[in-house]
């Protein structure tokens, strides 16, 4: 556990600033797009080789899949809105619950899961990150906080979900489109991406403000019942 | 069995397609961006047909339009002035030249990604994936199953809910949200429980004792092999080409194509402060492995096509 976290913390404090430095020096600062995937993969690396490393029981692992398949698949529950994706939403409500590691893993795979089904692209790994990020994020400031009343949840989740996650995920246009960084071509692609990303964050922040208690009552019997992503007895399969 | 490129074991699929996609995004010499644009379009419509061009001329070209448009307007460097703005910025040459040098390379890339959606399913990437995380492995293919079949229960629980008068059809917007929050909630109550069945049915089959393996569809063969080598060793090539900076050009402050070399004739632009240097021989072996690594998919398709109408025309 402790080992776990260690390599963790040492990836993501010397590795990412080592692979930034190295790539601005190496390429004279003119790869932004490659070395951002490198971060990328080092930040998300972790999390998946601690999935591995805990050894989850059966059925925590089968939950995960059907979390992320259940993100996944809501966006069919919301078939006559096109624009509400409730795929964030439904993460961060069950990573309240199972925890904020889980929260980032199901976020990661079901961006990839999403992409496989609507095309890949060179957006697929910002998307991971992102998705990752903002789910861990707000689940980590809901737990800390210890933030019962659903309209704030939702309120915090939407804000971070419009700021976060559309952040990341445009990061990708601006390396791909942008070549000199001054701040008027910058916005110029950030300001064509600001209409979706707060339309995603108002979903986010609609659902779950209706729908977080009911649903926490749902995973948390589950949680109960089977003795699953208990955080005391994580070893004892 | 799949025939050609498609037909290769994962193995040279994945890492054809991360060599092709790296090199094309580091390689802005005009020449290799003309190459490896012609390779990916020419094999994208080989995969696509007719969809491919809709795509192309629907979705790609006004990318390029908007990059080149962005760069032109919003970039600062470069000498050379051709007009000025209303705003008042001078429209450089370098910049509407690198505009459309990064806005080609990006339609290239996607349409690099749109041939890779079309060769790597998502079952060869799980069998790649599956050897080193095979924990993720197992969750993505899971998911990947219990997608259809949640969104054909989610249907069912909205015809249900429909019955009952709860239309998610109809009603203002957040009538709506609440009747599809419900479907989902319903969902999620369905499918957990029958997660954890599915999960003690698999352990009384025996998941996760030891000395069990997972099943693998794909054969490792003789010319899967021949196509990692090749890749590999084209690969190779093209990382001395990036490190020694033979197919290297500069357009900032202004544009020097090649680097400067003690032969051969160069060409100066002096309206446009262009420069063309001669290529080095390094250089032109370079730029032939990157013509190879581009061309490789439609050679191996070429090659099965040949040999196809060879056979047809014997019998």
């Amino acid at each position: 556990m402790l080992k776990r976290k260690i390599f963790s913390i040492i990836m993501l404090c010397v590795a990412v600033p080592a692979v930034v430095f190295a790539g601005y020096f190496l390429a004279k600062g003119k790869q932004y797009y490659l070395v951002s995937l490198l971060v990328i993969f080092l930040s998300i690396f972790p999390f998946f080789y601690s999935l591995e490393r805990k050894k989850l029981q059966t059925r925590e692992l089968v939950i995960t899949a059907s979390v992320t398949a259940i993100a996944v698949a809501s966006r069919a529950a919301f078939f006559y809105l096109p624009n509400i994706k409730p795929m964030c939403a439904v993460l961060v409500i069950s990573a309240v619950v199972f925890g904020a590691e889980f929260g980032f893993v199901c976020g990661a795979i079901s961006m990839l899961l999403s992409n496989f089904i609507y095309g890949q692209g060179m957006w697929t790994p910002f998307q991971m990150l992102a998705m990752g990020l903002t789910v861990f994020v707000i689940t980590l400031i809901i737990r800390a906080f210890k933030i019962k009343n659903r309209f704030v949840a939702g309120i915090v989740s939407g804000i971070i979900c419009t700021l976060l996650y559309g952040v990341i995920v445009d990061l990708c246009s601006v390396f791909m489109m942008v070549s000199d960084f001054n701040l008027k071509s910058i916005l110029a692609v950030y300001s064509s991406g600001v209409p979706f990303n707060i339309m995603h964050g108002a979903a986010t922040a609609l659902i779950v403000a209706f729908f977080m208690p009911s649903i926490t009552e749902k995973l948390q019997r589950i949680k109960i019942k089977y003795g699953i992503f208990n955080e005391k007895n994580q070893h004892s399969s | 069995m799949e025939a050609g490129f498609k037909g290769y074991h994962p193995v040279p699929n994945l890492i054809y397609f991360l060599s092709i996609v790296i090199f094309s995004l580091l390689f802005k010499h005009p020449l290799t961006l003309a190459v490896c644009f012609a390779a990916s379009i020419c094999y994208y419509i080989k995969l696509c047909g007719r969809q491919a061009v809709k795509n192309f001329f629907c979705v790609l070209l006004p990318m390029l339009v908007v990059v080149l448009l962005i760069n032109g307007i919003f970039a600062h460097y470069g000498t050379t002035p051709i007009f000025t703005l209303p705003s008042g910025n001078k429209m450089t040459f370098e910049a509407i030249v690198y505009g459309f040098v990064l806005g080609l390379s990006a339609v290239t890339v996607m349409m690099w990604f749109f041939c890779y959606n079309e060769v790597v399913t998502a079952d060869k990437f799980m069998f790649v994936f599956g050897k080193f995380l095979p924990a993720a492995a197992l969750v993505f293919s899971m998911a990947l199953r219990f997608v259809p079949l949640y969104k054909n229960r989610l249907y069912i629980i909205a015809e249900a809910q429909r019955g009952i008068g709860k239309d998610y059809k109809s009603g203002t917007l957040l009538e709506r949200i609440k009747n599809g929050g419900k479907i989902m909630s319903i969902l999620i109550t369905w499918s957990l429980e029958n997660a954890v069945e599915i999960s003690d049915s698999m352990r009384a089959r025996g998941y996760g004792l030891k000395g069990r393996k997972a099943y693998g569809k794909f054969k490792w063969s003789g010319k899967d092999f021949v196509a990692v080598f090749v890749i590999i060793l084209i690969d190779i090539l093209l990382i001395f080409g990036c490190i020694f900076k033979s197919v290297h050009c500069v357009y900032n402050p202004y544009i020097v194509i090649n680097p400067k070399a003690d032969f051969g004739k160069t060409y100066f632009v002096n309206q446009l402060n262009l420069t063309l240097n001669p290529t080095s021989f390094f250089g032109i072996i370079t730029l032939i492995a990157f013509t190879v690594l581009c061309f490789l998919p439609l050679i191996i398709e070429l090659k099965e096509d040949i040999k196809w109408n060879r056979l047809k025309s014997k019998i």
